[in-house]
Formats: structure tokens, C-alpha cells, sequence
């Protein structure tokens, strides 16, 4: 065997032009012009515009005519941002632009019937209508190829979860992050090998085993991503991993909020509990809506803040950061004890190169409103940042995962979610449980005043 | 036994490198994933072994882009 001393090569893609950078781009365009305007007494409230209660079409059509130039400038603002981030990223700009129109206006089609106070009263999330609505879309008719174009989920959550960092304090992160680190931590690592050794037991090529077991226990079908290179896995590992983690994750956005619910879980540990245990970032995100949808109806303590925070800081703080030195592990792994290969090379850099950037977006938005703060206490937060910055901030946030799931509903094709074997089903299955059971006890019994008292 | 730089998987004919090409390959794989994310670094699909690689791999089956003999 010999393993190649790594050396940057020209045919290695711009890690500028990925699109993780094209989301921190994005998102940190829209706080920082937020942070000016809130300096400059002025507010971005403007492209914060959704769509309100309605009582029938007259006043939804009432309502979404006086609303029309905050619409236009919304569509303008988004369009201009996201075609720019779709030509950095190699893809057809006309197409993804006429794609993004529909998505927009789709969008806009789910957060008015999420006002609806029929669909409000039976806690319909507007995530989960997005994530209907597409699959409807999706699957009952051909999409055109320049609407597919514009389907980019992870483009969206990824600006979401930079927005995301916009209204998570910097003391909080500061604070909380290190238990949420321990935490997944915990998770991480014992539903990997759980996951990975139930598999190995029932004789599942390692490679698959391995992402399986990353899928279930870091971060989904991203984790997926980063370690199939590392283990060299075939396309069809790829396929059966990302199927698995996909089916399981959509599962747990009710499954999650539901126990939670029937558990009587405080938002804290109700939020870390789905940041624990959830596998990917834009379900969990919709699980944690759904929990909220449920503290609303008054019967769970909390408020919809701290779930989302303690969400975010396990989530995106605490296992999102994993990908990269997991990726990197099981590449020595992978080089050094499974295939005594000729020609394979590995490094440790690749634990940086394979980082989430996003994450770093993320908290450079949550530094630029800590910046821009500048009130001595919470009622004079509440009465001038809030509306004027977080809140705008806020609604941005919530349209891009509306745009996610959107298009992860119209991407899902129920005719390809086919069994994908029983043995990588029962690994992963196993994965589950453990990471329930464990993720449960870790956030609403070990740490459970810990994430009660998560607070700004 | 050393390589050099040119005759790895990156600059090989077998190697597909094009995102949107590995999302294509790939079913399911943009539900809720991307080619195009940081965490696939420079990997790329190998028609070859139908596997994923880093392009900074090499392999005995090696191909040179302008190789029409196979």
C-alpha cells in the first residue's frame, strides 16, 4: 500500500464556491444590511412580510394587495441574492431563477393557508404544509427541469440556520454550548457505534455500516455525504444510507414533538431532546415547529424560544461539528486498516475542508446583533431589538425553511422510498432507539434544569 | 509506490466530478442533502469501481482524459 501525500490539485472544486459559503453570503448580507438599518433607525421589516390571519379570499386578496410592494421588494431582494449564489454554484441561472419564482410564490401559497385560523387551530404547521404540498406537487405531476433547478433544500436550511444565529444570544452560546457539546457528544458517539456495530453483526459491508451510522448519529444525509468519500463507498451505499436517514428523519418531525407532548417536556429540554436525537437539520427544525405549535395550545411550559435554542446549540452547535473529524477518522480508518489500497490518500485536513461552513455564518450573525445590541436589559430588548431587528430577522428565517421544505416535498419521489433491505433498516433502527432513549435522558433528566433555564 | 499529481482520480476520465452530475447519479440524494456542500469535499463518483472517491486518490485504472483506446 501507499498512501499519497496529499497535495491541492486543480481538478479539486473551489471550496469558495460551495454551498455552505453561498448560505453564510447570503444570510450575513441580510443581518449585517438588518445591523445598518437598525443603526441608521431604520428596520428590515420591510422584506419580513407574510401573510396574516384571514377570514375568507375577499380579505386574504385584501390583505396580500396592500401588502404587494413588500412582496415585490421580498421577491426582488431574494431573487437577486439566491440567482447570484445559483451562478457561483455552477447551476443554469435563467432556469434557477424561473424555478425560484415558483418556489416563492408556493411558499407564500403555504404560509397563507398556515394563517388560516381553521388549519391554526388544529396545529398545522406551516412546515408540514410546505413539506405536503410539495410531495403533492412532486408526485402527482412532472416538474419542468428549470423548477428542479431551484430545489436547493440544503441552499435554504443553510441560510436559515446562518438567520437562525441572528436571534440565538452570543452569552447564551457562550454559556450553553459547552453542555450541548458534551451532550451530542455523548450521543454522537454511542449511537455510531451502536448503529455500526449492529450492522457489522449482521453483516453489512463496513462501508455501509459506516454511513449508516453516521447518518443516524451526526447529521443525516450531510454526514452521509462526507464519510462516503472517506470509506470509499459504492453508489448504492450512498442510495440505501441517504433513504434510510431521509425516511427515519421525516418519521421523527412527528414522532419527536409527540412524545415530547404525551411526556409533558418543558421547551428546554423538548428542544434539546430534538436536537439530540433528530438527524438532520431541516427536520429537526420542523420538529421543533410542531413541539411549538403544541406549547402554544398552553397545556407545556416554556416558551417557543428556548426550544429553539436549545435545539440549535445541540443541533448545530453540538453534532453538525462532528462531520469533519468524524469523516476524518474514518478515512484513516478506511486507508490505514480496511483497504490496504494502493493510491488512497488521506489527511487530517480534510476534518477542516469537510466543516459545515454554514456553521461558522451562523455564529458570525449571532456576534453582529450582539454588536448591534446595545440595550441594558431584557424589556428594553423586547421593546426596541426585537421588533426592529430580531423579529424582521425572524420572518426571513422562517421563509427560507418554508422554501426548504417546499423542496424537499417536491424532491421526495414515493415511488423511489422502496424497502432498502432489512438488515440496514434493523442497524439503523437500532441507532434509533438508543439515540431516543439516550438523548431523552441527557436532556430532560441529567441536564434537564440545566436546558429549563435556558433563557437570554 | 508514487504517483504524481496528474494521475490521480481527480483528473481521470472515469472520475465524475460535476455535482450536478453525482446528484443525477445518486437517487434521493438531494431530498435533503447536496453534491454541492462543503462536507463532500473533493470527492467525486469513479465510473470505473462505481464508487465515491477523493479526486487526491489514484488507482491502477487509471485513465487519461484523452484516452480513446478503451
Amino acid at each position: 500500500m501507499s498512501v499519497i501525500a496529499p497535495r491541492r490539485m486543480e481538478s479539486e472544486p473551489n471550496t469558495l464556491t460551495t454551498e455552505d459559503w453561498c448560505a453564510v453570503a447570503v444570510g450575513l448580507l441580510l443581518v449585517v444590511a438588518g445591523a445598518i438599518a437598525f443603526r441608521c433607525g431604520l428596520s428590515l421589516d420591510v422584506l419580513a412580510v407574510v401573510p396574516r390571519p384571514w377570514s375568507g379570499y375577499a380579505d386574504l386578496l385584501a390583505q396580500v394587495g396592500g401588502d404587494l410592494p413588500r412582496y415585490g421588494t421580498l421577491a426582488a431582494t431574494l431573487l437577486i441574492l439566491f440567482t447570484a449564489s445559483a451562478v457561483a454554484l455552477g447551476l443554469r441561472p435563467l432556469r434557477f431563477a424561473a424555478g425560484f419564482v415558483v418556489l416563492m410564490l408556493l411558499a407564500i401559497l403555504t404560509l397563507a393557508i398556515g394563517a388560516w385560523p381553521p388549519v391554526q387551530r388544529i396545529a398545522l404547521e406551516p412546515l408540514l404544509i410546505a413539506l405536503l404540498l410539495g410531495m403533492v406537487l412532486g408526485n402527482a405531476i412532472r416538474l419542468p427541469v428549470w423548477i428542479k433547478e431551484s430545489l436547493r433544500a440544503e441552499l435554504y436550511i443553510k441560510t436559515g440556520i446562518v438567520l437562525l444565529g441572528a436571534t440565538l444570544p452570543l452569552p447564551l452560546m457562550r454559556l450553553a454550548g459547552p453542555v450541548a457539546i458534551i451532550q451530542a457528544s455523548v450521543v454522537s458517539i454511542v449511537t455510531f457505534l451502536t448503529i455500526f456495530g449492529v450492522a457489522r453483526f449482521l453483516e453489512v459491508d463496513r462501508r455501509l455500516a459506516a454511513l449508516l451510522a453516521a447518518g443516524g448519529s451526526v447529521c443525516g444525509v450531510s454526514a452521509v455525504i462526507a464519510v462516503a468519500g472517506a470509506v470509499r463507498a459504492k453508489r448504492e451505499h450512498v442510495s440505501i444510507a441517504t433513504i434510510t436517514t431521509v425516511a427515519w428523519s421525516l418519521v421523527m418531525i412527528v414522532l419527536l414533538p409527540l412524545l415530547a407532548r404525551a411526556w409533558y417536556l418543558p421547551a428546554g429540554p423538548a428542544g434539546a431532546w430534538i436536537g439530540a436525537s433528530e438527524f438532520a437539520d431541516a427536520p429537526g427544525f420542523a420538529a421543533v415547529q410542531v413541539y411549538n405549535g403544541l406549547l402554544r395550545s398552553g397545556t407545556l411550559a416554556g416558551t417557543p424560544d428556548q426550544t429553539v435554542w436549545a435545539y440549535t446549540l445541540v443541533k448545530v452547535i453540538g453534532r453538525d461539528t462532528w462531520i469533519g473529524l468524524w469523516a476524518a477518522v474514518l478515512s484513516f480508518q478506511a486507508v490505514l486498516r480496511w483497504e490496504k489500497t494502493e493510491g488512497y490518500a488521506t489527511d487530517l485536513s480534510q476534518a477542516w475542508r469537510r466543516f459545515p461552513k454554514f456553521i461558522l455564518g451562523f455564529v458570525a450573525a449571532s456576534i453582529v446583533v450582539a454588536w448591534t445590541d446595545d440595550t441594558a436589559n431584557l424589556a428594553a430588548f423586547n421593546a426596541v431589538v426585537r421588533p426592529r431587528l430580531t423579529d424582521p430577522l425572524d420572518g426571513l428565517r422562517n421563509l427560507m425553511f418554508t422554501f426548504s421544505f417546499v423542496s424537499i416535498g417536491a424532491s421526495i419521489r414515493l415511488r423511489s422510498m422502496l424497502p432498502v433491505g432489512a438488515d440496514a433498516f434493523v442497524a439503523f433502527a437500532s441507532g434509533v432507539v438508543v439515540n431516543l432513549v439516550l438523548g431523552f435522558l441527557l436532556s430532560a433528566v441529567v441536564f434537564q434544569g440545566y436546558w429549563i433555564g435556558i433563557a437570554r | 509506490m508514487n504517483r504524481s499529481a496528474d494521475e490521480r482520480c481527480g483528473t481521470c476520465a472515469y472520475f465524475i466530478k460535476d455535482r450536478a452530475a453525482i446528484e443525477a447519479a445518486i437517487p434521493n440524494l438531494t431530498i435533503i442533502g447536496s453534491a454541492y456542500a462543503s462536507v463532500a469535499g473533493s470527492d467525486g463518483l469513479c465510473r470505473h469501481h462505481d464508487e465515491i472517491r477523493p479526486a487526491r486518490d489514484a488507482c491502477s485504472a487509471y485513465r487519461r482524459m484523452d484516452d480513446t483506446t478503451r
